[in-house]
């Protein structure tokens, strides 16, 4: 269904508010009210918000690696979230600085009348935005067939031993009907682009070729939706909603407005009471010698109450809050993924000694797990091992141990301890030369300083030529492979010993 | 690290100079019953709140680095307050042009036009002192830093990253660089994070100074030729073309800035790194039989760092290869990186990754997708000719198929046993009792 897709809502809520920001602009025109008129420069600063929204969902499909970004598009969607908030707060401070402005010189509202039927208007078209956009995780549906064709199609192509060309080109086409309807720019995304897929629902059901679409589990996809995409959809229901509040408050006050306000009739004398307020002593004096004199002199009216202008700032004050703090928990979210944090659900400390106390694991550093966007976690580590054959031992346990906690894109480099470096267990074998120490991600480990101290008399000596002096000594063992390595070890050191 | 360095002490200051003009101007504005004054002060305000942000962030991206909670340390914290900053000004001059349409339709005179031309000079001379403190680095708080660095002297303008050293910089240093590497290199990195939390605090002063200008420029015209009780002529309209004029002005700095910001925060290859020549030169490297996952990425003020998965025939290709691929980035001013050996199995593809992780349901969660072999020279996929032998045995069909856990890494184990199969044969293995 059409409404599942983020993009058609964002497109359609868009549409509509750029249409009643004109019949808004054109009203103000024809009833010259300058009140309207910047309303309607509220539905504007939606229409932006929508814009850096679905820009943001565009660029976020494309989940395949360019040129430009290794990781894909992905990102874009978490930054479109911060974008907003920030945009939303920013539009917060100006409203607080226009109540503050009405608290000292509050007006009236001019032809109430109007103000209602417009506030009337652009409320019903925000409280069907919020509708759109309230309806999270609907994009769940629908593309399981999709994702059970592509992935038994690759099945079938690894059960036989063949190289897998001829079977991709049939996958290929397959993949190319999946993505013709996809985004143009990316020349093949990844295909399980959750919302496209509940489009093309029926033309999948007509692709099933290679059968056997329900083997893989695919709840898994269904129930996450990615919660980037979340973000995203979160910051633009929060601008929605901080437009609601302001019709309401609109409205409100116009209701009130034209029931309570006793206006100043154009002819005959009137006195307003509520501006000026250093006049109030005449005021009073004045009002209690027409009393005391009623009967001859005519009634001067009296425009009030004046609380009811007060209204306007205050509710606005208000909405400001209640916005602001809606705001902040979206605003903290986005900015702890674009910071590289660790997610909230996975404790760094747990993992590391879950991972150092694998046996054949000597020493466990760099270890780095951030979130790229949504569900994709992406952690790297330097583990420290005796010899080659032992790390292929622990290479699964390892990446279990990471498929347990969430962590599935890893990249774990294996170092081999150099001979007699009890002390530097801890130091990273294949850091950059020694002047890179502080470009690089973080120091270079517990014992960096000590490092540098060691180094720094002799500073065009690399690293990695410390470490490939290879355990002569311990490999007494039959094995083979080891010994193998051996002789190609000293090959290795006279090759860099030549190099430098 | 100096708790001070040069760049908290100006904000500190800029800070405490905004702040006492705010609040003079705000209590003159209610004593003097003046609304202009008052929504003047809220300009500075708005400015308050940047340097607040630019203050903060620097200080969080200073602070003890590799928490349990971040294990890269907060750096990215000011390319986050520079984003914020330029989004905040924007919508700020998205409703001063919203202002200033108001006014074009519905002209009003400056009322009082001498109150508002002393004030607004005021303002303006706050903002020039502001700029200018900005922009001499050395006047205050100089500890740290030797006085005679010529070239990092020239890198600290408004405008990093164009300077030529530091373009330098960012393709990689020689190995032995003349100054003493560790201060020109910490000089340098300071030089293009700080660049980007100031320049977001930055953009906020400058614009705040030609709104004074404009207002200068205003309240000028009225004084000289005030008005009096006539109709609006063209002196009305002065004001808002003006402002329009500005943000457009003020438009144009701030979206370099934000570019700039969204190419660390997207995780986008860094300038200066071309991923092509990168990836053709790792897969010259001998004993590099295949490379994929190649990821490149910024994490603040110029540490690039690297991921990547090889594939090679035996450990001691990768051995020799991780040296030669290290200096590589090195090279290419890359000096974090982290290298996933994978051991090749004549029956897999060369493109694909052995091990991404331990099934394939979570394909979806991986930050490229595995499912389709890539099309080749994108994400550093290349291979060299495939120096799988053809006719390899197919003793270990059983761990191909369906048990999904098992795929990855018995053909891991047992390509040790038919690399040697392939070519090398250099005794037995004793791996393969250790199948799973």
């Amino acid at each position: 269904r059409w409404w599942q897709n983020r993009r058609a809502r964002l497109l359609c809520m868009l549409a509509l508010t750029f249409l009643f920001f004109v019949v808004e602009v054109v009203v103000s025109r024809v009833t010259s009210s300058l009140a309207m008129l910047s309303d309607s420069f509220h539905m504007l600063s939606d229409v932006m918000a929508l814009v850096v929204a679905l820009v943001a969902v565009r660029f976020a499909q494309c989940t395949r690696a360019t040129k430009k970004n290794t990781f894909g598009w992905v990102r874009a969607e978490v930054m479109g979230a911060l974008v907003n908030a920030v945009f939303l707060t920013a539009l917060c401070f100006t409203i607080l600085l226009e109540a503050i402005e009405r608290f000292t010189e509050p007006h009236e509202i001019q032809q109430p009348l109007v103000v209602i039927g417009v506030g009337v208007a652009g409320l019903i078209i925000n409280l069907l935005g919020l509708c759109l956009f309230n309806h999270h995780g609907v994009g769940g549906h629908g593309h399981s067939h999709g994702h059970g064709h592509s992935h038994s199609g690759r099945q079938h192509t690894r059960s036989g031993p063949k190289p897998e060309q001829p079977p991709r080109d049939g996958e290929a086409a397959l993949h190319r009907e999946e993505t013709s309807t996809l985004v143009e720019n990316c020349s093949s995304s990844n295909g399980v682009s959750q919302e496209k897929l509940g489009d093309m629902k029926d033309d999948m059901t007509d692709l099933q070729v290679n059968g056997n679409a329900g083997h893989y589990p695919l709840d898994v996809e269904e129930v996450e939706e990615d919660s980037s995409a979340q973000l995203n959809m979160r910051g633009v229901f929060l601008h929605v909603f901080g437009d609601a509040l302001g019709s309401v408050i609109v409205v409100v006050n116009a209701l009130l407005f034209y029931g309570l306000w006793n206006p100043c009739p154009k002819d005959g004398p009137c006195f307003n009471p509520c501006v000026n307020n250093h006049c109030m002593e005449n005021a009073t004096l004045f009002q209690t010698l027409g009393k005391a004199n009623n009967s001859e002199q005519e009634s001067v009216t009296v425009a009030g109450p004046c609380w009811l202008l007060y209204l306007d700032p205050v509710l606005c004050l208000m909405m400001v809050c209640i916005l602001l703090y809606t705001t902040y928990p979206l605003l903290r979210e986005s900015a702890l993924i674009l910071l590289q944090t660790v997610p909230k659900q996975i404790d760094v400390h747990s993992l590391n000694s879950k991972l150092r106390t694998l046996e054949g694991v000597e020493a466990v550093h760099e270890l780095h797990i951030w979130q790229l966007a949504g569900s994709r976690i992406i952690g790297t580590a330097h583990i420290k091992c005796p010899d080659p054959s032992t790390y292929m031992m622990v290479a699964k346990r390892i990446k279990e141990i990471f498929h347990d906690e969430g962590i599935h894109a890893t990249t774990i480099q294996p170092e081999f301890a150099s001979v007699g470096s009890e002390s530097g267990r801890g130091k990273c074998e294949f850091p950059c030369r020694t002047q890179c120490a502080l470009k690089q991600c973080c120091g270079t480990g517990e014992d960096s300083t000590a490092k540098k101290t060691e180094k720094s008399s002799s500073l065009s000596i690399s690293c990695s030529e410390v470490v490939i002096e290879f355990p002569k000594t311990r490999r007494t063992k039959s094995e083979s492979i080891p010994s193998v390595k051996l002789e190609a070890n000293t090959d290795q050191n006279e090759q860099f010993e030549s190099s430098l | 690290m100096g708790r001070y360095s040069g760049k908290t002490c100006r904000l500190i200051f800029m800070l405490v100079l905004t702040v006492g003009f705010f609040v003079a101007e705000l209590v003159s504005g209610y004593l003097g019953n003046s609304i202009a004054l008052v929504s003047d002060s809220f300009n500075m305000l708005s400015d308050l709140i940047s340097l607040c942000v630019g203050l903060s962030t620097g200080r969080i991206a200073r602070r003890s680095r590799r928490g349990p909670r971040a294990t890269y340390g907060y750096s990215r914290a000011e390319a986050v307050g520079a984003l914020s900053n330029a989004v905040f000004l924007t919508a700020l001059c998205f409703t001063i042009f919203v202002e200033a349409i108001l006014r074009l339709a519905r002209p009003e005179p400056i009322d009082d036009a001498q109150l508002v031309l002393i004030v607004g000079t005021l303002g303006l001379a706050v903002n020039l002192v502001g700029l200018l403190v900005f922009q001499d680095w050395g006047a205050c708080c100089r500890r740290r830093r030797p006085p005679a660095l010529p070239p990092a002297a020239t890198t600290l303008r408004a405008v990093p990253g164009s300077a030529p050293t530091g373009e330098a910089d960012e393709a990689g240093d020689s190995p032995n660089d003349q100054k003493s590497p560790e201060e020109g290199l910490e000089k340098k990195k300071e030089r293009k994070s700080e660049a980007l939390n100031i320049r977001g605090v930055l953009l906020h002063v400058m614009g705040d100074a030609l709104g004074s200008v404009v207002v200068v420029v205003a309240a000028t015209i009225f004084h000289v030729l005030p008005l009096g009780n006539a109709p609006c002529n063209w002196q009305c309209y002065v004001d808002p073309s003006l402002t329009i004029i500005m943000v457009f002005i003020i438009l144009s700095s701030a979206f370099p800035l934000i570019k700039e910001t969204s190419i660390i925060l997207l995780q986008m290859v860094p300038k200066g790194v071309n991923m092509q020549l990168l990836t053709d030169r790792l897969a010259r490297v001998p004993g590099v039989s295949s490379l994929h996952e190649v990821h490149v990425w910024e994490l603040a003020g110029g540490k690039n760092i690297a991921t990547l998965h090889i594939k090679c025939q035996t450990p001691t290709d990768y051995q020799d290869a991780a040296y030669k691929i290290r200096k590589v980035f090195h090279e290419a001013g890359i000096h974090s990186v982290t290298i996933q050996p994978e051991y090749i199995d004549c029956k897999t593809s060369q493109l694909l990754c052995s091990s991404p992780c331990i099934s394939k349901a979570c394909d979806s969660h991986l930050c490229c997708s595995q499912r389709e072999p890539p099309l080749a020279k994108t994400n550093g996929y290349t291979e060299k000719n495939d120096s799988c032998l053809s006719a390899l045995p197919k003793d270990n069909g059983s761990s191909k198929n369906d048990i999904e856990i098992s795929i990855e890494y018995p053909l891991a184990e047992d390509s040790i046993k038919n690399v040697k199969n392939c070519g090398v044969s250099d005794g037995k293995s004793q791996l393969s009792s250790t199948r799973l």
